[in-house]
């Protein structure tokens, strides 16, 4: 068996998981925002290094390469697509930019949002001028009306590539119900401006993309995937032509926010955007389940960003149906994550509109400046700096002391802040951590509260480089009492990624009234429900196939996007059954949605007088891997951690009055059963492990920690 | 294994194979291009051509993209004179400076190098390795300072400043190494170091740590150092490589150059004086000798300084050859 190599690209740092057997490496590089191929290619040295070999060797021996990566996130921070042109119906150009109520909040930070006199709508990503009508016209039902007019379409086109246009988006109305003049274009397009003349230029179909009802976002959709496809297409190309250069000749699975990972060539850009978080859940999922924690909030406080995602009952249920991407309310199908600004890197600065306060992000000194310690000429007091000089970070162990840190210019970008507001450094860095933990704590709180769960019952799973030194604080402000620290923790997305398996998502919206309230019928056209099920299952079969995978191995799974009549939300379930063949098949499908949205949202606020609809069918079909699993244990020994204890330094503690000498443990020396007290500081290559007074870590059999609240 | 990846090997201080050669070649690349260097470098196309081409005629290992120290003070208002067609340029007058941050974009020569490089990197950049140079801290703050004893410490941050910018834009374009040259100095660079030492410790730390976070190699290019000073400079600002231009090594040298860079982790270039025939041979004879015997692991060959325009091609040429095959 050669190596499964995970890599997660994150705002600061790179993660590497790479298992091999029944061992594993992990690393952690700079994010190289530049081209994050250099980065990827430096991981995989420090991991062939740590395991005695020249990256080639390495390379030959891996069997699986898989990737998260933030590429689409960089071209849409950066605007660095190419000039696009959108084809719409004539009369619906200005769709886009009508947009919805509130598209001008979508992707801000609730800070910003509060700050109504300053907010802009984002510069779309196709101008108006690029955006052309074409006649033509389908119905709700899927009719032609008006049927396309080659000649109109070609003078429109014509317009565009003299504009200069790289891709072209094409958006008609009911496309999703048929799309038959939305492929007319693409093949006048093709027909009329071939690779040979203008070069590979992408054609993107909002009915492909996105078959599913609403302008706005279907546009939307397709518009953001054309417009990071081209930059994907390149850098993963670039990158996968030089691990063939340097022997690897298997292929490069991608991670999607669906929790599962395909080939480079079947995966949608678009569908790789916020990967990261959603893999980390995945692998929180696995470790949390084998160890029986049912109810955990996974979080990952890397550098940048703070993402949070909920495991209920042992499994992962709540979807994103409307995620916004940058600036852009989208509908692809994803798992839910909530991010803030909040990390490492996060910035500290004085707010002049609340008097001068401290607050903490969501700005970023990501890999580049980074924080002050970084001493890579960034000037800006961040998490990191304070870190540093309240003695939690040690800075000739950061990294596993391959990063030295600069604690001069911590404590210098402290008291620069600090003199600001009349505060001494060590004060400043106390405010910047509490400010912190409070941010994360709220916004975890929130996120299982509104979501109906009680979050003391919950664990948290403290994930990313920053997590486990900021446990304890959040915790207390998400008022949690149970954490549980992995050794794999610092690493959670790349560890995550290895966790998934091949799995695709088709959708399809077609409006189905499986429950007549005012007539008291059941649905009864099972062979239209079996048509689009069917439908959906021959496109997973084809995908499959193109992979190299035989229909047998794969598992489908149906999921009903469903609402009481008259309702505006809809509510997605895990249909019980693929196909439908009588009554009491559609019975079994309605109960459980009233179930599921019962659990939701209280049984008396199910309401059946309105009838069951699903509007949405989407079909997932999963392909298992070969998965690496944690399954260290170890006989619990003595409560005493004296073997691991590596030495004593000052550390502050608001509760104890300042600093104070704290013992300082090296994680890989702990032995199950090991108890520690806080105050305590516990290192390992990757992270630091904050315990606070109060506060008391527990090495389980495991091998993992968790830490616990003394009441 | 490819040059670069010997070169890349070499400062890792993992070469196992034979020392890779990387010439101080700028005013001969303009000679062979047939176009006056002042031409050359305004002109991106040329500039590009006349380089390659000489690394394609000698077959050398790394590419470097200039090697002039004018360039960087020219930004801050230094006036320069070109005395010859290709002769490199030299500082004539400073008084005329603004001591103010400097930023590349305002200096067409710099865009110029800077386009220069993305394009060598993009041709060439898989199998040769592409470094620049740039003036060390101490040389661009003496040349800004004249010698002056004013002002120091903000000249010095200033430099670093501009430096700092420099090395980014260099390094996003994914330079293999960055070499900084303190041998305009000499041997007073360690006088000039230790006056100001906490300044320039501070701007040195944070160049290295750029570099490196762009996954590239600093390196520092000094002149007639003492090699007992090698130990204090790596404490004080922790290079990555050191050129020790000027130096003619015997082999007691080489053994204590190689306890250092297994000590300090220290990659070692060590000049051949390829206009003297003579002297070359000699110095190459030793150090091939030694590598022969202990593998290169960290030891590279430079040119001694920058290669004359005038010098009679075969010399390059031989030599080249004679490290290809050793």
């Amino acid at each position: 068996m050669g190596y499964s190599v995970n890599v997660d690209v994150g705002g600061t740092f790179m993660d590497f998981f790479v298992a091999k057997e029944d061992k594993y490496i992990t690393t952690k590089v700079p994010t190289t925002a530049y081209e994050l191929g250099v980065g990827f290619v430096r991981g995989l040295e420090e991991c062939a290094e740590k395991d005695g070999k020249t990256l080639e060797q390495f390379l030959v021996d891996t069997d699986v390469i898989k990737y998260c990566t933030t590429i689409g996130t960089n071209i849409l921070i950066e605007h660095t697509g190419p000039k696009l042109g959108l084809i719409t119906t004539r009369g619906f150009e200005d769709t886009i930019f009508i947009g919805r109520g509130r598209q001008w909040a979508d992707g801000l930070p609730a800070s910003d949002v509060q700050d109504v006199t300053s907010i802009e709508k984002p510069e779309p990503l196709i101008p108006r001028r690029l955006v052309v009508g074409v006649r033509e016209r389908i119905d709700y039902a899927g009719n032609v009306v008006m049927p396309l007019v080659k000649e109109d379409v070609l003078e429109q086109l014509r317009y565009l590539v003299d504009q200069g246009v790289r891709g072209f988006v094409v958006s008609l109305l009911w496309s999703y119900i048929n799309p038959v003049h939305e492929k007319q274009i693409r093949s006048i397009i093709e027909e009329e401006f071939p690779e040979v003349y203008l070069g590979n230029m992408p054609i993107i179909l909002s009915s492909e993309i996105s078959p599913k009802e609403g302008e706005y976002v279907r546009t939307m959709t397709a518009i953001v995937n054309a417009y990071i496809h081209v930059g994907f297409v390149e850098q993963i190309s670039a990158l996968c032509s030089d691990l063939l250069d340097r022997g690897y000749k298997k292929p490069l699975l991608l991670c999607d926010n669906v929790g599962g990972c395909a080939k480079v060539a079947r995966t949608r850009a678009i569908a790789t955007y916020g990967a990261s978080p959603v893999s980390g859940l995945c692998g929180a999922a696995q470790l949390c389940s084998g160890v029986n924690m049912p109810d955990v909030v996974f979080t990952d406080a890397g550098g940048t960003s703070f993402d949070i995602g909920l495991i209920t009952d042992g499994s992962i249920t709540h979807y994103d149906l409307y995620p916004t991407v940058d600036r852009w309310r989208t509908q692809i199908t994803a798992i839910k994550i909530t991010s803030i600004g909040a990390g490492g890197g996060s910035i500290a600065w004085l707010n002049p509109l609340l008097g001068n306060r401290l607050e903490v992000g969501p700005a970023s000194a990501r890999s580049m400046p980074g924080p002050a310690c970084y001493d890579l000429g960034g000037e800006s007091a961040t998490v990191t700096d304070a870190d540093v000089v309240l003695g939690y970070v040690n800075p000739d162990y950061f990294l596993g002391g391959k990063f030295k840190l600069n604690k001069e210019k911590a404590f210098k970008a402290l008291k620069e802040l600090g003199n600001k507001s009349g505060l001494d450094e060590v004060t400043t860095a106390m405010m910047i951590k509490k400010v912190i933990d409070a941010k994360m704590g709220n916004e975890i709180f929130k996120e299982v509260a509104l979501k109906g769960y009680e979050p003391s019952e919950f664990t948290i799973f403290a994930g990313g480089g920053a997590g486990p030194g900021h446990c304890c604080g959040l915790a207390a402000a998400a008022e949690m009492s149970k954490i549980i620290v992995p050794p794999i923790s610092s690493v959670a997305g790349a560890y995550g990624a290895s966790t998934l398996d091949v799995v695709h998502s088709y959708e399809k919206s077609r409006n189905t009234r499986l429950f007549d309230y005012a007539k008291g019928t059941y649905f009864s056209d099972f062979d239209m429900f079996n048509s689009i099920v069917n439908e959906l299952k021959e496109l997973a079969i084809r995908d499959i196939i193109l992979e190299g995978f035989k229909e047998e191995q794969a598992n489908f799974r149906l999921e009903l996007e469903m609402r009481y009549g008259m309702q505006w939300r809809y509510t997605p379930i895990k249909s019980p059954l693929l196909f439908i063949h009588s009554t009491d098949d559609v019975k079994k499908v309605c109960n459980r949605f009233t179930e599921e949205f019962s659990r939701m949202y209280s049984a008396e606020a199910a309401f059946p007088q309105g009838g069951v609809e699903v509007e949405t069918y989407r079909l997932f079909v999963h392909l298992p891997l070969p998965h690496f699993t944690l399954t260290q244990h170890e006989a619990v020994g003595e409560k005493s951690a004296r073997a691991a204890l590596k030495e004593q330094r000052d550390a502050y503690w608001e509760k104890l009055g300042g600093y104070k000498n704290t013992n300082i443990y090296q994680w890989d020396l702990l032995h199950a059963g090991n108890v520690l007290e806080g105050p305590a500081v516990i290192e390992s290559e990757n992270t630091t492990v904050v315990i606070e007074p109060g506060w008391t870590f527990t090495m389980a059999p495991e091998l993992y920690g968790m830490i616990t609240y003394n009441l | 294994m490819n040059s670069k990846t010997a070169f890349r090997n070499t400062l890792k201080l993992m070469n196992s194979e034979r020392p890779v050669f990387i010439p101080f070649v700028y005013g001969l690349a303009a000679k062979i291009g047939q176009i006056p260097l002042q031409d050359m470098v305004a002109d991106v196309s040329y500039y590009v051509h006349s380089l390659e081409e000489a690394c394609e005629l000698f077959k050398y290992d790394g590419i470097v993209n200039h090697y002039d120290a004018t360039i960087e003070a020219e930004v801050f208002g230094c006036e320069l004179d070109w005395p010859g067609d290709y002769v490199t340029p030299r500082v004539t007058s400073c008084r005329q400076i603004e001591l103010r941050e400097a930023n590349p974009e305002e200096s067409s020569r710099i865009q110029i190098l800077l386009e220069t490089t993305k394009r060598i990197v993009m041709s060439k950049g898989k199998d040769v390795a592409v470094i620049s140079t740039l003036s060390g801290p101490c040389s661009l703050a003496r040349t800004l300072t004249g010698g002056g004893k004013e002002n120091v410490e903000n000249v010095i941050a200033l430099a670093g400043s501009f430096l700092k910018k420099m090395v980014r834009s260099l390094c996003e374009l994914r330079v293999d190494a960055v070499f900084f040259r303190e041998d305009l100095l000499g041997a007073d660079y360690h006088d000039e170091l230790l006056a100001h030492n906490k300044p320039y410790t501070d701007v040195f730390t944070t160049l290295f740590n750029l570099v490196k976070h762009y996954n590239g190699y600093p390196a520092l290019i000094v002149k007639d150092i003492e090699l007992g000073f090698i130990t204090d400079l790596h404490r004080m600002i922790g290079p990555g490589g050191l050129i020790l231009l000027g130096r003619r090594v015997s082999d007691d040298d080489m053994a204590y150059l190689q306890k250092l860079s297994g000590s300090l982790k220290l990659s070692f270039g060590l000049p051949l004086p390829v206009e003297n025939q003579a002297g070359s041979g000699e110095q190459f004879a030793v150090i091939s000798r030694f590598v022969s015997k202990h593998r290169p692991t960290g030891f590279f060959y430079v040119s001694d300084g920058e290669i004359p325009y005038d010098i009679p091609l075969e010399i390059l040429h031989d030599l080249a050859a004679k490290i290809q095959n050793a």
